[in-house]
């Protein structure tokens, strides 16, 4: 649901991800740590879109 | 008799309920003539901007402003009436936190405008015909606000003193906001004007302790058993997360409440609260199961910010929409 909350608001849903890891599973952790962050790098920084407080400044103060 | 207060009513876009909100409080507007001079109240007698510009700054005791803020002529009578009242309120949902007005950021305004002029089903425009901000006439340039590229919520452009929620507002507390202004004892800066707990706490419904929801129904499809708690019936209720201070009027009727007093004073994110406490009754035993379920819900995001979508945290950001996206 979370998901489909950001894809509404304009987000890409790969930038959440929920995984359970047990406190033992460390090799589990490190992959599941390691993968998301080199999906995140894939996706790059966030584009700005019209909740740009530079954006909103301009119009409210014209 | 001390010198009356003035009294300054200015709407913005908004659906005319706030107004109807000041004439509710029935009889008691004959105390507020008593005690306050009405200097600007364009709804209701014939205003023109002149009239509120003629007054000195500061001149007005209270200023009311409802509606969000839309086009740029909006930007203009915010700064205005903040310019000249003293204290300024936000009245209404759509004032206090954008309201229905801000569901459309959502959507770019040239969406918008693509909706409304070219694709509704109802509308024959092959040339199309688009509004102008300005056209030229022989008697000069006549002019149109223009809409800006999202809807704001009083406080994202001026200062705000006070907030009265709500959609509509309710006489007991404009009643109260009144008394306050009255008696001189005004609460501190930033307070909401209504209850502080949640819509749960004045709900007359009865509750289990343990909420377990295996599907969720909308409200028209089904009876709803009038005893009983209706997000304990699968019915989504904005409850948990909204500020009380409406005697749970909607859901008295037999409605669920849709969140119009905004969140409570513990709340920052409306939406996420609500995202929170609708995934936390869902009982299912795996990842697909719980997805199911909560994929009944059509549009979460529209559902949990109806009234706020202007101050949710994360914003929308449209950027990273693709092609089909809602």
């Amino acid at each position: 649901m979370l998901k489909k909350v950001l894809q509404q608001m304009g987000v890409d849903p790969e930038r959440l991800r929920l995984e359970s890891v047990s406190a033992s599973e460390a090799q589990r952790f490190a992959e599941t740590v390691k993968g998301f962050t080199e999906t995140i790098k894939k996706l790059g920084p966030m584009p700005k879109g019209v909740e740009d407080p530079a954006v909103a400044k301009e119009e409210v103060h014209a | 008799m001390p010198e009356k207060f003035k009294f300054a009513f200015m709407p913005s876009a908004s659906c005319g309920g706030c107004e109807i909100a000041i004439v509710d409080i029935d009889e008691v507007i004959l105390k507020v003539a008593e005690l306050a001079d009405i200097v600007y109240w364009p709804t209701a007698l014939d205003f023109k901007d002149k009239d509120l510009e003629a007054i000195p700054d500061g001149g007005v005791t209270v200023g009311f402003f409802n509606g969000a803020v839309r086009n740029d002529h909006d930007v203009h009578h915010a700064h205005l009436m903040r310019r000249k009242s003293q204290v300024l309120v936000a009245f209404g949902a759509c004032a206090q936190m954008g309201g229905i007005p801000s569901l459309g950021n959502f959507w770019t305004t040239e969406e918008i405008a693509h909706r409304m002029y070219d694709t509704v089903p109802s509308v024959v425009n092959p040339d199309g015909t688009r509004p102008q901000t300005t056209f030229e006439v022989p008697e000069g340039e006549l002019t149109l606000p223009r809409a800006m590229e999202r809807a704001y919520a009083l406080d994202q452009v001026v200062d705000v003193d006070y907030y009265i929620p709500g959609c509509p507002p309710q006489p007991k507390w404009v009643i109260a906001a009144v008394e306050a202004v009255a008696s001189g004892e005004l609460p501190p800066k930033g307070t909401v004007i209504a209850g502080t707990k949640a819509v749960c706490d004045e709900c007359p419904r009865e509750r289990s302790e343990e909420k377990q929801v295996t599907a969720f129904k909308r409200i028209h499809l089904v009876e709803n058993d009038p005893e009983k708690c209706l997000l304990e019936q699968g019915i989504i209720c904005c409850g948990p997360a909204t500020r009380d201070g409406c005697e749970a009027a909607c859901i008295v009727a037999g409605q669920a409440c849709r969140g119009c007093f905004g969140p409570t004073d513990n709340v920052n994110d409306m939406g996420a609260k609500l995202a929170s406490a609708i995934a936390s009754i869902v009982v299912a035993d795996t990842q697909a199961e719980a997805d199911r379920i909560l994929g009944q819900l059509d549009d979460p995001a529209g559902y949990f910010y109806r009234f706020g979508l202007a101050k949710s945290l994360l914003g929308v950001q449209r950027g990273e929409r693709k092609e089909g996206d809602e």
